[in-house]
């Protein structure tokens, strides 16, 4: 397996308090890496260590399979947090800046981005008078001005209005079928997340809880009668033997998931209390995405 | 390195703060000028003592306006409004915003993260900075210089303004020029650290009008070893720079004391910066 970003126990500290805690994370080639965490979870704190911005207190990564990280990170292309542009000059000029710092020789470079990113019209306005939507496109025009291979972006959607979101992830899906370019994608908005990303990666408290492909999830997420019981190994028995079902798991001790003859959810108690498995809860399930998040992450509301 | 210098005096052409400096520096002169052409009306009896809040004194008492007073304007000349502008701090002052605003807002949670872990070695990506600092602080300087002298011709007449000795002027400037350069590197350097506008202007101006008492203070404790502190601080010999009989051990010690604060600010502003997180 490719991998564009592995890390291996990074860690970062800020006084008393670890940020990021021990994070594995692994981003395959062509993965759209969707990074999801509550605000403080230490999204982007991992992020800016992955970019270079900032030191970990221990743990070590690799890049494209090298631990070059000042040379591979050359073929990064990063948004974190707010763009970093100059309010009192123009998109145009804005993204001059950029291209003498890359070094990038033509001139026509800066005029064809703003027309990628939908910044052409902008003309005079000054940066400082943009929208929000307006300066993170300019940020996704700068993080994309080097051709990057790896393009890290924290929140891109955020301040974007109904039309900007699908344009943003348009561009991206775009971008990733392509050019083949990797994304590693953080975002509030879990419903849009899904519509893009082929990989999850759950950070909670600093510490990467789960690493996940896209179509797992929606197994996760399907309609189940869920059981809650004393013996789980025994109704596992029960649910085999008696009832005939093979189509569940048993996602943590004493939880059991059935995802077949859901509508005969009483049958399947009555057996079970038969069989002498003690049935503490029984109910329907099925979630959506930002429910799973919800439970997965503990329930609150601020993913 | 090239590309990095190429950015940053494209960010320089682009900046309206050097204009808006050198407005209020020309403002500042021509205050200094005004109040020169007062005090000699003054006492040429010209205008009446106290004119638009002007009062001129002579040995503690108001002048007597009976016309024998020797004029003000031809005893400071244009060196000696040089030297307030640049010895007085008004350079500086004007300066401590212009840098601070240059490298905070970049370094602050500007721009800089552009550039950060883009291929360039954070000391680099400080250097670049820096020799834009320095650009900055010199045409700014220079401009000054320019200006005072431009608007001396005027005030002066052309007779006063030719009797001006001006290869004083020139090494006069010149010492101002290269302590001016120096303080600017500490002004990035407290703006480095500091990343934050108001606190970072709040320090370098702090810098500019204190450290002088603290090095006077200075002087007094180590009075008894013969050693005087305020000797080897650039802002002292800023203000202590004489005008004209320059002595090779002030032209030396001043070149000597700018070149080590030049490599202390410069030290100190990379290591900070090679370990710091950018946000």
């Amino acid at each position: 397996m490719e991998y564009v970003l592995n890390t291996d126990g990074i860690t970062k500290i800020y006084g008393n308090h670890t940020v990021v805690d021990h994070v594995d994370m692994h981003v395959r080639k062509g993965d759209i890496y969707g990074f999801i965490g509550k605000n403080g979870a230490g999204k982007t704190t991992f992020m800016r260590i992955v970019s270079g911005l900032a030191s970990p207190a221990s743990g070590t990564m690799e890049l494209f399979g090298s631990r070059e990280l000042e040379k591979q990170r050359q073929r990064l292309g990063t948004l974190i947090e707010q763009p970093g542009l100059y309010g009192t000059m123009t998109a145009k000029e804005n993204m001059e800046v950029v291209r003498r710092s890359y070094g990038i020789t033509n001139s026509h470079a800066v005029n064809e981005m703003l027309e990628f990113v939908g910044l052409s019209q902008a003309g005079k306005k000054k940066v400082k008078n943009f929208s929000l939507g307006m300066k993170q496109r300019l940020g996704i025009a700068i993080a994309l001005f080097r051709n990057p291979d790896f393009l890290i972006l924290d929140e891109p959607i955020n301040g974007l209005d109904p039309e900007g979101i699908k344009e943003m992830r348009d561009l991206l899906l775009k971008l990733n079928q392509e050019k083949q370019i990797t994304i590693l994608i953080s975002s509030h908005i879990l419903g849009e997340l899904s519509k893009i990303a082929t990989r999850y990666g759950i950070i909670k408290e600093g510490v990467l809880i789960e690493e996940f492909q896209a179509g797992e999830l929606k197994s996760r997420c399907r309609r189940c009668v869920k059981l809650v019981v004393d013996d789980a190994e025994l109704a596992a028995a029960v649910l085999e033997d008696k009832c005939h079902i093979v189509n569940f798991d048993v996602p943590k001790a004493g939880v059991l998931r059935v995802f077949d003859r859901i509508e005969d959810s009483w049958e399947i108690n009555r057996d079970l209390i038969q069989e002498g498995v003690r049935v503490k809860e029984s109910y329907l399930a099925g979630q959506d995405l930002e429910g799973y998040f919800m439970d997965l992450l503990g329930g609150e509301s601020n993913v | 390195m090239f590309n990095l210098l190429s950015a940053e005096f494209y960010k320089l052409r682009k900046s309206k703060g050097i204009l808006l400096g050198l407005l209020a520096a020309a403002l500042l002169v021509l205050l200094l000028y005004g109040s020169l052409v007062m005090i000699d009306k003054i006492n040429q009896g010209e205008l009446a003592n106290g004119t638009n809040g002007v009062m001129v004194f002579h040995n503690g008492e108001p002048a007597e306006s009976d016309g024998t007073a020797e004029s003000m304007m031809e005893q400071v000349g244009v060196i000696g409004v040089i030297q307030q502008m640049f010895g007085g701090h008004f350079v500086g002052m004007i300066l401590a915003v212009l840098v601070s605003m240059f490298v905070i807002r970049e370094f602050g949670s500007g721009a800089v993260k552009n550039l950060v872990g883009k291929g360039y070695p954070r000391a680099v990506i400080f250097l670049a900075k820096m020799l834009a600092v320095m650009v900055l602080t010199l045409i700014f300087q220079a401009a000054v210089l320019a200006i005072t002298i431009g608007m001396g011709l005027p005030f002066m007449g052309q007779e006063m303004f030719s009797a001006t000795v001006w290869k004083d002027a020139v090494i006069y400037a010149g010492f101002q020029l290269l302590f001016g350069t120096v303080i600017a590197m500490f002004f990035m350097l407290v703006g480095e650290l500091a990343r934050n506008l108001a606190a970072g202007i709040a320090v370098s101006i702090g810098v500019l009008m204190f450290s002088t008492t603290l090095t006077a203070g200075l002087d007094l404790v180590f009075h008894g070893l013969n050693f005087q502190p305020s000797d080897y601080w650039v802002l002292d010999l800023m203000s202590d720079c004489p005008v004209k009989d320059f002595s090779s051990e002030f032209i030396v010690r001043g070149i000597l004391v700018s070149i080590v604060w030049f490599f202390i600010a410069a030290v100190l502003g990379i290591v900070h910066f090679q370990k710091a997180d950018v946000k």
